[in-house]
């Protein structure tokens, strides 16, 4: 799907951000990015989706990707309503998919609420919305920044697995930057711990999918993930 | 409905205070009217002061209508480029702080003293502009980034940049300038009929002048209540704009 080379990327200053990143996102993989603050995990996130731009290396797409974007803040617009937030996509690309709109308001569970103004959400809502507009852009891949940082412990449980499901139904190959090994280990299927601009290491947690989310929280597998992601961390020059 | 009551009741202690204060102490009427008698200078000359209200609130209008549309495009083209505004702000903020008294005969002298309306809606409009050009100037820079990212990602174009992101950014700076600007045009407009003097001022500040010249204080009383109770019109309607149009988009916080 994505074959990151190579990466460099340097604001002005000759400091380098990223400094020889390489990775691969495969069809319908969750690939997590994990390190600690300015390792440029969210640097190679925007420059994935074209917000920046590389000061060297190469990415590969295997075909024109679609891609949707999640920050960590919903950046909703707060003039508009929840539906009028999750149709902007398409209203920016010239056309409007109704169907999309709805079928991503649903997945969410926001359709009951389309014509609220986002102050009048929670803020679990406010980040449902967030993640229906990405949907209804009707995406391959899905770039996420943090985006559940801001929520408390049960709401970013409820949030990992809707995420896993919408995943699992619309075959979305995901790149995940969280600052929770919990999360990381839930979600990926790989976890690349990075540090200075570079991979350090990677995990793989190799859960047992079919089993229930508690089940997988409490596996033997995840505990090891959990550890060796923390081992990896732990080497990091944090 | 504390917040009509409270001030009413101190206008009506005031005027009462006023009241027994003037009659008790048998204070000249040329020093300080009674309140009761500005009030009949207001009732005998009803059509010459709905004139001369129409005249000023039509000033301050247009001077206001002018901040609006220059404001808001100077705004949007120092938003397109910074060099343009590192150049041409400072000259907006000489305009600014240089006091419009100073500046009024200037231009009344450019425009000719026969068009002193003309004159007075320049100086309303120079008073005016600049609070709009700085709260629009701050509105468009204040556009959430992670949003801008998006519209990026998503392929906007500049109209639909504009259209969607920067101007329901900046609206709501931009009715909060207005009523400012409101109040300022207004000052601007009765700034430049005291500085035209006589002529062809029509206004209610060349009333006011005219009357004072009379010695009739209650009249001038007449006129400067109009004048407040104009500027308080202008206050007030701007702010239910505002309340409106942010209630209609969901950001009005309750009042």
């Amino acid at each position: 799907m994505l074959r990151a080379d190579d990466l460099t990327f340097a604001y002005e200053s000759a400091v380098f951000i990223l400094d020889g990143l390489s990775f691969q996102l495969a069809e319908g993989e969750v690939v997590s990015l994990l390190g600690p603050s300015g390792c440029g995990k969210s640097t190679a996130l925007r420059l994935a989706a074209g917000l920046l731009e590389l000061t060297g290396g190469n990415f590969e797409w295997q075909s024109t990707p679609e891609l949707a974007f999640v920050f960590q803040d919903p950046a909703l617009m707060p003039w508009a309503t929840v539906a009028e937030n999750v149709q902007l996509p398409g209203q920016l690309k010239g056309k409007i998919d109704r169907e999309a709109v709805h079928e991503a308001l649903d997945a969410v569970g926001l359709s009951a609420m389309d014509d609220r103004f986002p102050a009048q959400l929670s803020g679990g809502q406010r980040m449902r919305a967030s993640v229906a507009r990405a949907l209804a852009a009707n995406p391959k891949v899905l770039l996420m920044d943090e985006p559940f940082a801001a929520l408390d412990e049960m709401l970013r449980f409820q949030m990992n697995e809707l995420l896993l499901d919408l995943k699992n139904q619309r075959g979305l190959s995901i790149l995940f930057v969280t600052h929770s090994l919990y999360e990381a280990a839930y979600l990926s299927d790989r976890v690349l711990v990075m540090d200075r601009g570079q991979i350090r290491g990677e995990v793989t947690p190799d859960l047992d999918r079919s089993a229930s989310a508690q089940d997988q929280r409490t596996s033997a597998a995840f505990t090891s993930a959990v550890v060796a992601i923390g081992a990896l961390m732990a080497e990091t020059s944090q | 409905m504390k917040r009509v009551l409270l001030p009413m009741a101190a206008f009506i202690s005031v005027l009462m205070f006023w009241h027994y204060y003037v009659t008790l102490n048998d204070v000249p009427k040329f020093v300080l009217p009674p309140p009761l008698s500005i009030w009949a200078a207001l009732l005998d000359n009803v059509p010459l002061w709905i004139d001369a209200s129409g005249a000023t609130l039509w000033v301050t209008l247009q001077a206001l209508f002018a901040a609006i549309v220059s404001g808001v495009l100077l705004a949007l083209t120092f938003s397109l480029s910074r060099t343009f505004e590192a150049t041409v702000y400072p000259f907006a903020v000489v305009l600014q702080v240089t006091p419009v008294v100073a500046i009024a005969p200037l231009v009344l002298i450019w425009v000719g003293i026969d068009n002193a309306d003309r004159a007075q809606v320049i100086i309303a409009w120079l008073v005016a502009f600049f609070p709009i050009l700085a709260n629009m100037s701050a509105g468009l820079k204040s556009v959430d980034a992670n949003l801008s990212d998006l519209f990026k990602l998503y392929g906007a174009t500049p109209l639909q940049r504009f259209r969607l992101l920067l101007w329901p950014t900046a609206l709501p700076y931009l009715l909060a300038s207005l009523k400012v600007s409101g109040g300022l045009a207004l000052i601007g407009g009765v700034v430049a009929e005291f500085v035209a003097g006589s002529g062809t001022s029509t206004g209610l500040a060349w009333r006011i002048i005219e009357a004072g010249n009379r010695l009739q204080i209650e009249k001038m009383f007449a006129g400067l209540l109009l004048l407040a109770a104009m500027g308080m019109l202008i206050f007030y309607g701007f702010t239910l704009l505002e309340w409106f149009v942010l209630k209609r988009s969901g950001r009005a916080t309750d009042r």
